[in-house]
């Protein structure tokens, strides 16, 4: 296992089962591009249904008929059905945005967002300038550069910690148990996973329960400051941690994001990248980049009721999986995708439209500090070095079915 | 193929669905869909782990929303059984 509890060695390769994870250099075209072979949309088997089209999936991400699935009452059940202590997981899915609905969702999204949110996190933005500094140094120390673990990690790892306030006794264990959050969003999860996930969490928690507890930085407070400092309405102490620990897991998909997007730009001819040394290249094309290659495999919905999308008849408890990689890369439905190499073609308020943070409800809180994040060190990565290469080879991914994770980038800074 | 050892599996499958379900282990024939009788997602990784704890083996709870047929899931538990 690497520090992020990426399992190194394990090369993914397509299953038949669809729900696996699958490289997506298996497309023709080129990294980062759409992956659709292999997946039509509709009912794959009883009770799953994979949509692959940008018109339904835009319109079932708002649609309140289609819902984040209900882990909570699913891991009650399993704790009662089991005889199993499932507690742990119980409080943190209780505190993961993702799972929450209602009035304790919204509070404790609005209380995030205090935060995280646009004008809020750009305070932070000194901080993660001089976090990305850091790390290219740390890259350029390096004996074998590697983009994956010596930039994107450092960059994800520390930006992250600083402005959610997150300062682990053992870094080296939260990272490796931190990297395997991601698992409780699988749909049907073993139950020995279940327990594995578990145990990661309780780990963490004890962690952060007993970490230093810094207020910020600079006149910045760190978001676990402000939750401790003002709760939302019902959360206790631990409920704020969970919430925390749950973000931080889910941020990795940022250090992902920033691996496939180098991969992707390092990937294409040149005159496809000519002024990716110059910030304002990215205020352009940052948000296909994001289309293109954000981690996220699925946006995972439940049908609540029978109904019907387009062409598509949905039963009561349906799990739908909104391909993203299909969706972005549906040239007929998708505006982004039918003006690919072009965005300035497209109005910035549509730049936007894909569905990479997801929409409505349960929008990723952390998209602006994202943007900002990958904006700042993909500008600052470029610029230093402008003769960057990846060094050749088939990229190797990480065996993570519920996001496409590069394991290792390693590169050349400059020519000789 | 090792037949008893496909029975047994074939034996414990069908109480297991027939614990789950509340259907009599005498109407869940080889060939009935278990989608018609009920079988639900906690089902499927409760049944999943008893499998893997009876067997000693690793078994994706989604095999039974993939398989549709008790007979089915009988297969292929059978091909990672005998492939351990």
């Amino acid at each position: 296992m690497d520090e992020l509890g990426h399992d190194k060695d394990a090369v993914v390769f397509a299953l038949c089962a669809d729900m696996k994870s699958r490289p997506a250099t298996q497309d023709a075209g080129r990294p980062g591009g759409a992956d659709r072979r292999g997946r039509e949309e509709g009912r794959r088997s009883p009770g799953f249904v994979d949509v692959t089209s940008y018109p339904v999936a835009d319109a079932l991400v708002t649609d309140e008929a289609f819902a984040p699935p209900h882990m909570i009452q699913h891991l009650l059940a399993l704790e009662r059905e089991s005889g199993l202590d499932l507690s742990t997981l119980i409080r943190v899915a209780r505190n993961a945005l993702f799972f929450m609905s209602g009035p304790r969702h919204m509070e404790a999204r609005k209380a995030v967002l205090d935060t995280l949110g646009a004008n809020r996190i750009r305070a932070w933005e000194p901080v993660i300038a001089q976090v990305v500094e850091d790390a290219l140094s740390l890259l350029e120390g390096a004996a074998e550069p590697d983009l994956v673990r010596d930039f994107a990690q450092p960059v994800f790892r520390e930006t992250c910690r600083r402005v959610m306030g997150l300062d682990p006794q053992d870094p080296e264990t939260f990272d490796r148990w931190a990297g395997q959050l991601q698992e409780l969003l699988e749909p049907l999860l073993p139950l020995r996973r279940v327990l594995h996930v578990q145990e990661g969490f309780r780990t963490l928690l004890e962690q952060i329960a007993h970490q230093p507890r810094a207020h910020g930085e600079g006149g910045r407070t760190t978001l676990l400051a402000a939750l401790h400092a003002e709760p939302p309405r019902d959360f206790e102490a631990e409920d704020v941690d969970a919430l925390v620990l749950v973000l931080y897991g889910a941020s990795i998909n940022l250090a992902q994001t920033l691996g496939n997007i180098l991969l992707d730009l390092l990937s294409r001819p040149q005159e496809e990248r000519q002024g990716v040394h110059d910030p304002a290249w990215f205020e352009v094309h940052l948000e296909d980049l994001i289309a293109l290659n954000a981690s996220p495999r699925y946006i995972y919905r439940v049908a609540r009721h029978d109904g019907s999308v387009g062409d598509h008849t949905f039963v009561e408890g349906d799990n739908v999986m909104i391909d993203l990689r299909a969706v972005h890369g549906d040239e007929a439905g998708c505006p982004m995708a039918r003006d690919r190499g072009d965005p300035t073609a497209l109005p910035p308020s549509q730049r936007r439209a894909h569905l990479a943070f997801g929409r409505g409800l349960h929008r990723c809180v952390g998209a602006s500090f994202t943007r900002i994040v990958l904006r700042t060190a993909l500008a600052a990565l470029f610029e230093r070095y402008p003769e960057l290469t990846i060094k050749e080879g088939e990229p190797q991914y990480t065996r993570n079915t519920q996001a496409v994770a590069l394991a290792a980038l390693p590169c050349i800074l400059q020519q000789p | 193929m090792n037949s008893d050892t496909r029975r047994r599996l074939m034996d414990f499958l069908r109480e297991r669905v027939s614990q789950r379900t509340e259907v009599p282990a005498a109407e869940i024939a080889d060939d009935t869909e278990l989608g018609s009788i009920g079988v639900r997602s906690i089902d499927a990784v409760l049944i999943s782990g008893q499998v893997e704890d009876e067997f000693e083996i690793e078994v994706d709870p989604m095999l039974m929303f993939e398989c549709r047929t008790l007979d089915e899931v009988a297969q292929r538990l059978m091909e990672i059984i005998e492939g351990e």
